[in-house]
């Protein structure tokens, strides 16, 4: 089956960046969106069934997706990407559903192994 | 003199823009483990601009007029210039604050307390460009000016040295305290062209 997976970041380089670190075996089609507000109507428009998020963003940050996401029980796997380093940001992402918090700049290994532990390669 | 700020172009602008946030993630998060609170962050705004056209637009800020703390730190190496940390007086006594200082500070306190923010502040930020662009970056000593200093005439001085400068406004939230510092990298012509080059090779990275 192949896996719909929407990147969500304000930065263009950002959202290349995590487009060439996904595994080349990984059968996927993939949308994007600048922001929390575009993730959300993606989401809705059923573009997501794995989701990379950013947090620092304009208009909706990755945490009000994520609280938007937990409030409608959505059915998506949410890896937190971002800049924001300290344990407090990722232990608040993992309290709010991400699967898991990968730091930037991304590593592919680092994102592939995440996504073995999520059963997702 | 040509006008080098052309040279950042949008698809340039949004990779610096990038670098720079993640920069600021480390700078941040060192902030955080030295006040011991969660530090909400705000995307970086930042012009690269002749240097008298942004220091003059910054010195015109009400806040700044008289209040500001500066932190200054050289740095050499690829990229040669200085950073300017600029914080409110007010915010610097808040910081103190939950930073375990009671009462007045001495000058010994204040010049501590100083050095470590504005380590925090520029050190993480330089050293995240620097590692994210494969520069290689030293440091001079840094030193404080004081708040009754005169924020003018100290960027005023600096314009014949270093005639670009990427200004850069960072919005930290803490718990009950919000505070906007400006970092300013003053940096010299020829430090211009590396810069767009190494953005380059990352976004060529990317093709």
């Amino acid at each position: 089956m192949i896996t719909k997976v929407l990147i969500v970041d304000d930065s263009a380089m950002s959202r290349k960046i995590i487009r060439k670190a996904l595994p080349h075996e990984w059968e996927v089609t993939i949308s994007e969106a600048a922001d929390g507000s575009e993730a959300l109507v993606a989401y809705q428009a059923g573009k997501a069934d794995v989701m990379f998020l950013d947090l620092t963003m304009p208009n909706l940050d990755g945490f009000a997706v994520l609280e938007a996401l937990k409030k409608q029980e959505a059915k998506v796997c949410v890896f937190v990407v971002s800049a924001d380093i300290q344990p407090k940001a990722h232990e608040r992402v993992i309290s709010l559903g991400a699967m898991a918090f990968i730091k930037k700049p991304v590593d592919a290994e680092i994102l592939k192994n995440e996504l073995k532990k999520a059963g997702l390669i | 003199m040509s006008d080098k700020t052309s040279l950042l172009t949008d698809e340039r602008r949004d990779a610096l823009q990038e670098v720079v946030n993640i920069a600021m993630g480390q700078a941040g998060s060192s902030l955080a483990s030295i006040v011991n609170e969660f530090v909400e962050l705000s995307i970086p705004q930042f012009h690269l601009a002749r240097a008298e056209g942004q220091l003059l637009a910054l010195k015109s800020r009400p806040e700044h007029q008289q209040n500001a703390v500066i932190i200054r730190q050289p740095f050499i190496g690829q990229l040669r210039g200085e950073a300017f940390v600029l914080i409110n007086a007010p915010d610097i006594r808040y910081l103190a604050g939950i930073m375990g200082y009671q009462g007045e500070l001495n000058t010994p306190q204040e010049q501590e307390l100083l050095l470590d923010i504005g380590n925090v502040i520029a050190g993480a930020c330089l050293n995240g460009l620097a590692g994210q662009l494969d520069f290689q970056i030293s440091y001079a000593a840094p030193a404080v000016y004081s708040m009754q200093g005169s924020l003018a005439a100290l960027l005023d001085a600096q314009t014949g040295n270093w005639p670009y400068a990427l200004l850069m406004e960072i919005r930290f939230r803490l718990t009950e305290h919000s505070f906007t510092s400006h970092l300013i990298f003053m940096m010299t012509e020829d430090s211009i062209d590396p810069l767009t080059a190494a953005i380059d090779r990352l976004l060529s990275e990317l093709q």
